[in-house]
């Protein structure tokens, strides 16, 4: 056993999540960043928690998000509903594979993938433990950074909404798997950025 | 040991003694994680690319993004036309996320930037500094232009055996805000901004 890295909060000290400023805790009462003004936790409140709750509501808008259609397109004599899954096949087997690919990957890939682990680093983080630590930290990382990108296709159906109105040609109009899929993004956006990092560390 | 020269890791909380050095970025020796980064103070560079950057973000606002002609007509949308049809079709919550997202976030946090950067070349430190600070630093995973502009790259492509697609002004001023506050971002890096210790190296404090 080596011996156990000093922590921040184990001497009595705020880090700032703004601007990283150590501050020393002196009493119960709350306290400020000397430098910036933020709020001052030792650890992000109800940190695994608000990332559950988080989850289990992105877990339940995954299904209609997924199955309904995000747009339907209206031409002359025939309806047409695409939903995330099926906007990516007709993009490969139509115009560009290379973009199917990716809107394959930031659509369906990453949001399932960030729902996934994120689930796994709350669960591992509850038990503690030092199972993959240096793994876990890059995967909170990668989910981190990665997430927003799953927006894509909210923007997609929004300018083809509003092109697309040729009146008695053809028209596209946005279905109800379009803010399923918004609030998807969102909430798992908001779950990761609740997840607390230095909890895996501290119950390590 | 002086306390200028102790931080603390923002991922795993990990204290870590600075000693000044010319290495340009320091990784967390327990997470890996990036803790500082070196870059040189030019406020005055950054304050000039954002300011920049505004001037496309205008302009990618008061111009048409993409056009389409198909059958004798030619339809063109703006960032704000797209957020009114989805308003539109009663699809609230997608303009809320799309106006939010591409229009009013990247606004504020552009807004804020400025500001700041125009308050600390008056050396002003204030309330004021810190309040902005922290709303962009708030803002910034919201802000999703570039994102944006993506998605309207897929939106033309599919259109493209549809109709004729015409790429507006708008779009080209959004690559260019793109670029712009990219490279002013880089510039300007929020914790050297804080930080009066420039340019660390780290090892764990045992
Ligand atoms: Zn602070
Ligand atoms: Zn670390």
């Amino acid at each position: 056993m080596t011996k156990a890295v000093i922590t921040a909060a184990s001497r009595g000290f705020y880090v700032c999540q703004v601007c990283e400023q150590l501050s020393q805790r002196v009493s119960e009462v709350a306290h400020y960043c000397v430098r910036c003004g933020a709020n001052l936790h030792f650890r992000k409140p109800q940190s695994l928690q608000r990332t559950v709750a988080l989850l289990v509501a992105a877990t339940i808008l995954y299904a209609p998000a997924n199955l309904l259609p995000i747009m339907r397109t209206t031409s002359v004599g025939y309806d047409q509903d695409d939903t995330i899954l099926s906007g990516i096949v007709t993009l490969w087997s139509g115009p560009s594979w290379p973009l199917a690919i990716l809107v394959f990957f930031v659509s369906i890939i990453v949001p399932s993938f960030k729902l996934i682990s994120l689930s796994l680093l709350v669960i591992s983080t509850h038990r503690g433990g030092k199972w993959r630590l240096q793994e876990r930290a890059a995967l909170y990382r990668a989910i981190d950074f990665i997430g927003r990108w799953s927006m894509l296709d909210v923007f997609v159906v929004s300018l083809l909404v509003s092109l697309v109105q040729l009146r008695g040609v053809a028209s596209i109009h946005a279905g109800f798997g379009a803010p399923a899929f918004a609030s998807v993004v969102v909430l798992t956006m908001y779950a990761a950025q609740s997840f607390d990092p230095r909890l895996m560390w501290d119950r390590a | 040991m002086k306390p200028l020269h102790i931080l603390a890791c923002h991922q795993c909380d990990a204290l870590l003694s600075a000693a000044r050095d010319r290495s340009a970025v320091f990784y967390c020796p327990r997470c890996n994680a990036t803790v500082l980064r070196a870059v040189p103070k030019r406020l005055d560079h950054a304050l000039a690319l954002f300011l920049a950057a505004g001037v496309c973000f205008v302009l990618a606002n008061v111009f048409p993004i993409v056009a389409i002609e198909a059958a004798g007509a030619t339809v063109y949308t703006t960032l704000i036309g797209a957020v009114q049809s989805l308003h539109a079709e009663s699809m609230n919550i997608v303009a809320v996320v799309v106006v939010l997202t591409t229009l009013v976030i990247p606004s504020i946090e552009l807004l804020c930037v400025i500001l700041l950067l125009m308050l600390a070349q008056l050396n002003h430190s204030s309330w004021a500094l810190s309040f902005l600070f922290r709303v962009r630093e708030a803002l910034r995973p919201w802000s999703m232009v570039e994102i944006f502009v993506l998605g309207s790259l897929v939106a033309i492509v599919k259109l493209g055996n549809i109709a004729n697609v015409v790429l507006g002004i708008g779009i080209w001023s959004m690559g260019a805000f793109i670029i712009l506050s990219a490279a002013a971002s880089h510039v300007f890096d929020p914790l050297e901004f804080w930080s009066e210790i420039k340019v660390p190296t780290t090892r764990l404090l045992k």
